[in-house]
């Protein structure tokens, strides 16, 4: 048997042995789960975007989470539900940047907009890994591919000349110009993506923290407004009370002065 | 350092309309990314700062830029082409100059953005300004509104008895032009002033200009130079320079406000806060700026409550110490540091002004921020030590008083005695607690540290407040002006009255249905209403020149007329008063003429004259029986009858002195033939009787008019003049009644007609609840009829019960959110949360540097979200007691739906009642006995 056979095989009885199960509770663990791209969003997009769509999912997150709590109001809510937890689904775009995570996307039925913070973190997670395994990895790749392979990953097109692509010629100080772009903006990132989701975080923690009880006073509210109309109710029927005061004595139509002996 | 500069360039260079221009996050990501010199977020204050303030280096504010997102310095300065700075050494210098001074600046102003976020986050939802995101109190005011029983608005506390309506203004058409200038006035404004001037009415503008100070001073009791150079200028700066300006709006818009009609007026202890509608916020004024206003019906004291201002939809940022002055002329740099300059607090100069605006709001102004917490006993946690110098530096959220201060403030300090274990008022401090005893300043503190306090004694201020107050002793009421009584109607017999009752009683019981406008306006039905008109004169010349009268109601009008001799010789004319309007009460009933006396015609047989006469002395015994016997009860229990001496042997009580008025009212000196009697008065016992009411003893008011003041009226006539004029046939047949839909307004109807069927009906032969005599409905055969079947339920009794305090929890809960703040399920101790090396140390960094950087900081974003949460821990406890409150209410309301399923069920027997098809047969009368069984 090849070497790399017998390492295959060996890989996987050792898979076997530790069980499917016990993989999968590995990935889906999210301080578990490996520092890369791989199996995530990031897998999917071009480097380029990744800053602005990272920012913008996460806007759109936090944003749908504070709408849902200024609205409570206007859901339906389930008050009758033992646990506020409950209450509320995740939005739609907790439930998209989720489902790009190597770590969520297979759990995606116990995701709540209670998980917010988590899936945040975890997104925040895999972006910083993202920018380190490209900073390391796809440089290097660009390096030894060539100047297509920049222009294609990167989506960038202003790294190498019209004149470079015509003449087939490998640019070495487009190469370099890249590799300072990608260092310059995976420092800026690195600086402002943490910080600002933590910031925003201590936010929505503060902000978060009394919903339940928000939610408490709406079911009151909406549970005082059905019982003012019971109450209403039951006042027009109270309205009703003077007919039966002097129930008997109508219906004998006695003339009291003639009855008198 | 000053530079002359186009007023143009001054200000629309720096002009921006930065201000939350998306959501939340898109707030902050700026916020961060300008702490973090990236190139399209630098701060333009900061950059035309930096380039006055290194004017030497002569760069302009785009090479400023330049220098502080290069980060290589000796690469930037190699390629740098700037002239003034050709030289690699300078300009490395001051490149180096720059980024030290922009750090620093930074620092202090993203430290700021991180405080004001994090308080944000945490106060938002409990703000109480209509128009921000949510307002858990005005959630709160709308159920109370919806369960409370009355028509007007809700009671913000029983002590203070301010009451809060909210009011949404739809009109915003009256605005607009105002609003628009306002919206023009504050974008052309910098950033750093705009933010200035939205906090700086936070709290409004009426209190800025000393328009609220009856209770109110400004915060700032003195006159800021608008020429004075400071980085304070924002904080105390006026934006009143013109028509045009900030302030000028503002009170255009008050006035236009003040000037609001209301369908229900505005009660004199009323505040209405005014709510307008969201396109209000988006259109008409700068993105995240909101404005609100108040309105307070004490007009006579200005208005003390009432107010308009600005504020911040969601306050992102904070009063930036400002980088630059601008005049009308020129511009400068401001190089800061001087904080706490002027002003201080002139009581206290130690102490920068701060935050006294918080107090000037009516809801705000109950919370335990501006309330001085007192030390009571030593060790006792309080921010202030009162054993040592405070250091005014120190930052304190809470004000402590000693208790010298305590007692300066309030007047009293009880001294609990360690020995004795009795609590006494004690001018002596120091002395007290050599003796080993602890002082507080009410007798619940004093109880609270293990001694007993004093019964106090009821007192009656008659000279001073008039009312009949609790005092802790003798001395102190005798002190305060006062004299002691032995209980309340004595206090009453004293002229004093009872202040307003915590539960509004009526003359029979508890009645929170008092409030409550029953009827629509204009729909005043003089048949079954009636309104009583008193009238003092000289003489009441009408019916022989009585002392007064009550004449029988006008059925036209409803009107009852009563009149009243201004004094009266023999009798208290408060006692008379109370006795016509017993007659007032007895009339009010009428719905036709027949309750009068009959007319004796000239020319009948002796006879009938007999008969009528008989007839007119029964309604005579009647009437006036029922009137002088409420009367003189009345007196005996003011002890009006106590020590009197018998008069021929006949006691004077309350049975005499009514047997014997109502005789003489009856008697053949008008025509009539007397009435039963118990004893053979002697012709002037009822006289001699009702003097005893003249006895200076008697401090009640002796005038007519003073006896129909509705101040200083008794307080059972009152009562009782309310009940004739406002608590009558609610629920009669056909009276339709109008009334606000709150649970509160009809429970009290449905009250209302519960209890008039359980007293007047008939349901039950012969048993009507209310009479005894049920030989009076001789129709009604109670061995032929049968009960109808209708039958009381035993109403539920509310199990609510005070929720259990689990501290568990609440550790648990602080736990989630340290831990939810990492990104991690909880944890405990929560410290695990933070010390995650194996992240930083599954990335892939760059160099290694960067690794060992990562582990560094990771410690300190979590020490830092650590430090932030802990920072406001304190503020769980209110949640968490919230949280108890809202549970109380849960099982409370299950138990109120308990009891609304008993009245439905009993409403349901009502519907089940079989009334009978046929007319019963009438027995014949021939074989009916009689009542007296007589055949």
């Amino acid at each position: 048997m090849h070497s790399g056979q017998l390492l295959s095989a060996l890989a996987v009885l050792l898979l076997t042995a530790c069980g499917a199960e016990d993989a999968q509770e590995i990935s889906n663990n999210p301080s578990l789960a490996p520092c890369s791209a791989s199996g995530s969003v990031f897998e999917d997009w071009k480097f380029n975007d990744w800053k602005d769509n990272y920012h913008e999912k996460v806007g759109a997150a936090l944003d749908a989470h504070l709408e849902i709590l200024r609205n409570v109001p206007k859901q339906p809510l389930q008050c009758a539900n033992e646990s506020a937890e409950d209450v509320i689904p995740a939005s739609g775009p907790l439930q998209e940047i989720a489902q790009g995570l190597p770590a969520w996307k297979y759990r995606m039925g116990d995701l709540g907009e209670g998980d917010l913070p988590v899936v945040l973190m975890e997104f925040l997670r895999v972006y910083e890994c993202s920018m380190f395994e490209y900073a390391e990895d796809h440089v290097g790749e660009e390096i030894v591919q060539g100047e297509g392979s920049v222009a294609e990953s990167t989506g960038e097109t202003n790294t190498t000349t019209a004149q470079d692509e015509e003449d087939g010629l490998f640019s070495w100080f487009s190469l370099i110009s890249r590799d300072a772009f990608i260092e310059k903006r995976i420092n800026e990132e690195t600086q402002v993506a943490r910080p600002a989701l933590e910031r925003a975080l201590s936010f929505t923690q503060g902000y978060d923290r009394l919903h339940p009880l928000t939610t408490d006073i709406e079911c009151l509210k909406r549970t005082s407004l059905d019982l003012r109309n019971v109450f209403g109710l039951i006042s027009d029927a109270s309205s009703c009370l003077p007919r039966i005061w002097d129930a008997q004595g109508a219906l004998y139509d006695v003339d009291f002065e003639e009855s008198q002996p | 350092m000053k530079k002359l500069l186009p007023l143009f360039f001054g200000i629309l260079s720096l002009t921006t309309t930065a201000y939350a221009e998306g959501g939340l996050y898109d707030i902050v990501l700026k916020q961060v990314r300008t702490g973090a010199f990236i190139e399209e977020e630098i701060d333009e204050n900061l950059l035309e700062y930096l380039s006055q303030l290194f004017d030497e280096y002569e760069l302009s504010v785009d090479e400023i830029k330049k220098f502080l997102t290069a980060t290589e310095p000796l690469i930037f300065c190699g390629e740098s082409q700037n002239e003034n700075l050709s030289i690699a050494q300078e300009c490395i210098k001051a490149h180096a100059d720059i980024q030290r001074v922009a750090k620093r600046e930074i620092r202090v102003r993203d430290m700021g953005r991180k405080l004001q976020m994090l308080t944000t986050g945490f106060e938002l939802r409990i703000s109480d300004l209509p128009g921000r995101e949510t307002s858990l109190p005005e959630d709160i005011r709308g159920i109370v509104n919806i369960w409370m029983a009355g028509s007007g608005s809700v009671q913000l506390q029983q002590k203070q008895n301010t009451k809060i309506r909210n009011f949404i203004d739809e009109d915003t058409n009256r605005y607009e032009s105002d609003l628009q200038s306002l919206k023009d006035r504050l974008e052309e404004m910098t950033q750093d002033e705009m933010i200035g001037a939205v906090w700086r009415y936070q709290f409004g503008v009426r209190l800025i200009n000393s328009d609220r100070d009856t209770f109110f001073p400004p915060p700032y009791d003195y006159e800021w130079d608008s020429s004075t150079v400071s980085e304070q200028q924002y904080l105390y700066k006026r934006w009143n320079k013109d028509s045009d300006d900030v302030e000028a709006i503002l009170y255009r818009l008050w006035e236009i406000i003040n000037n609001t009609s209301f369908t229900t007026p505005v009660q004199q202890n009323e505040i209405v806060y005014f709510a307008f509608p969201e396109d209000l916020y988006g259109d008409m004024l700068p993105e995240n700026v909101l404005l609100w206003a108040r309105l307070d019906g004490n007009k006579a004291d200005n208005q003390p409550f009432g107010d308009i201002g600005l504020n911040w939809r969601i306050p992102a940022e904070p009063v930036y110490p400002s980088l630059m002055f601008y005049d009308d002329s020129y511009t400068e740099p401001i190089p800061g540091g001087n904080y706490p300059l002027e002003p201080v607090d002139l009581q206290d100069p130690d102490k920068p002004i701060d935050g006294n605006g918080l107090c000037t709001q009516p809801v705000t102004l109950q919370g335990y921020l501006c309330r001085p917490f007192q030390i009571i006993s030593e060790g006792e946690r309080c921010p202030d030590k009162p054993a040592q110098q405070r250091d005014p530096r120190d930052i304190a959220i809470i004000q402590c008083m000693n208790p010298e201060d305590v007692k300066e403030a309030q007047g009293t300090s009880w001294c609990c005695n360690p020995q004795s274990r009795a609590c006494s008022i004690t001018q002596d401090i120091t002395q007290c607690q050599q003796n080993g005893g602890l002082i507080s300043t009410s007798a619940n503190g004093c109880q609270a540290n293990g001694c007993i306090a004093p019964q106090p004694v009821l007192c009656c201020m008659r000279s001073t407040s008039g009312l009949c107050t609790e005092a802790t002793s003798d001395a102190e009421c005798t002190q305060n002006g006062g004299s002691t009584v032995a209980n309340e109607q004595a206090c009453l017999a004293q002229g004093c009255i009872m202040p307003e009752p915590r539960e509004r009683t009526t003359l029979s019981n508890a009645d929170v249905c008092r409030e409550i406008n029953w009827r629509e306006k204009g729909t005043f039905n003089p048949g079954r209403e009636c309104k009583v008109d008193v009238k003092c004169q000289p003489s009441c010349t009408v019916q022989g020149g009585y002392d007064g009268f009550t004449k029988f109601k006008n059925l036209t009008t409803g009107t009852i007329d009563m009149c009243l001799k201004e004094t009266v010789a023999d009798l208290n004319v408060t006692y008379l008063l109370y006795h016509e309007m017993i007659h007032a009460y007895q009339y009010c009933n009428a719905t036709d003429d027949t309750l009068t006396y009959k007319n004796i015609p000239q020319g009948i047989s002796p006879e009938e004259e007999h008969t009528l006469r008989q007839d007119n002395t029964n309604f005579c015994c009647q009437m006036e029986g029922e009137a002088y016997d409420a009367m003189c009860n009345l007196m005996e229990r003011d002890g009006v009858f106590d020590g009197a001496a018998t008069i021929n042997g006949i006691p004077i009580n309350a049975q005499t002195c009514a047997e014997s008025l109502t005789n003489n009212a009856c008697s053949p000196n008008n025509g009539l033939y007397g009435c039963y009697v118990s004893y053979n008065y002697p012709t002037d016992f009822y006289r001699q009787v009702v003097r005893l009411s003249k006895a200076p003893t008697v401090d009640l008011a002796d005038t007519c008019t003073d006896a129909i003041d509705k101040t200083t009226m008794d307080v059972r006539v009152k009562q009782l003049w309310n009940h004739i004029e406002k608590e009558h046939d609610v629920c009669e047949p056909g009276q339709t009644n109008l009334f606000e839909n709150r649970i509160g307004n009809n429970a009290c109807y449905i009250g209302q007609c519960v209890e008039q069927t359980t007293e007047l009906h008939a349901v039950t032969p012969m048993q009507v609840p209310s009479v005894t005599q049920g030989q009076q409905y001789p129709w009604s055969d109670p061995l032929t009829s049968t009960p109808l079947g209708l039958s009381m339920t035993n109403y539920q009794t509310s199990q609510a019960r005070l929720p259990l305090y689990q501290p568990a929890l609440l550790i648990q809960e602080v736990e989630r959110t340290l831990c939810r703040a990492q990104g991690l399920p909880p944890l405990t101790p929560p410290i695990l949360c933070h010390l995650k090396a194996e992240r930083q140390l599954g990335l892939k960094r760059l160099t290694g540097v960067d690794a060992i950087r990562g582990l560094i900081r990771q410690e300190q974003e979590g020490q830092d979200s650590l430090d932030e949460i802990l920072q406001l821990s304190p503020l769980l406890g209110y949640r968490v007691g919230a949280k108890l409150y809202a549970d109380y209410l849960r099982v409370s309301t299950r138990s109120f739906a308990g009891i609304l399923t008993n009245a439905a069920d009993l409403l349901e027997e009502i519907k089940d009642i079989e009334f009978p098809t046929e007319m019963c047969t009438i027995p014949d009368l021939q074989d009916q006995p009689s009542s007296s069984g007589n055949p």
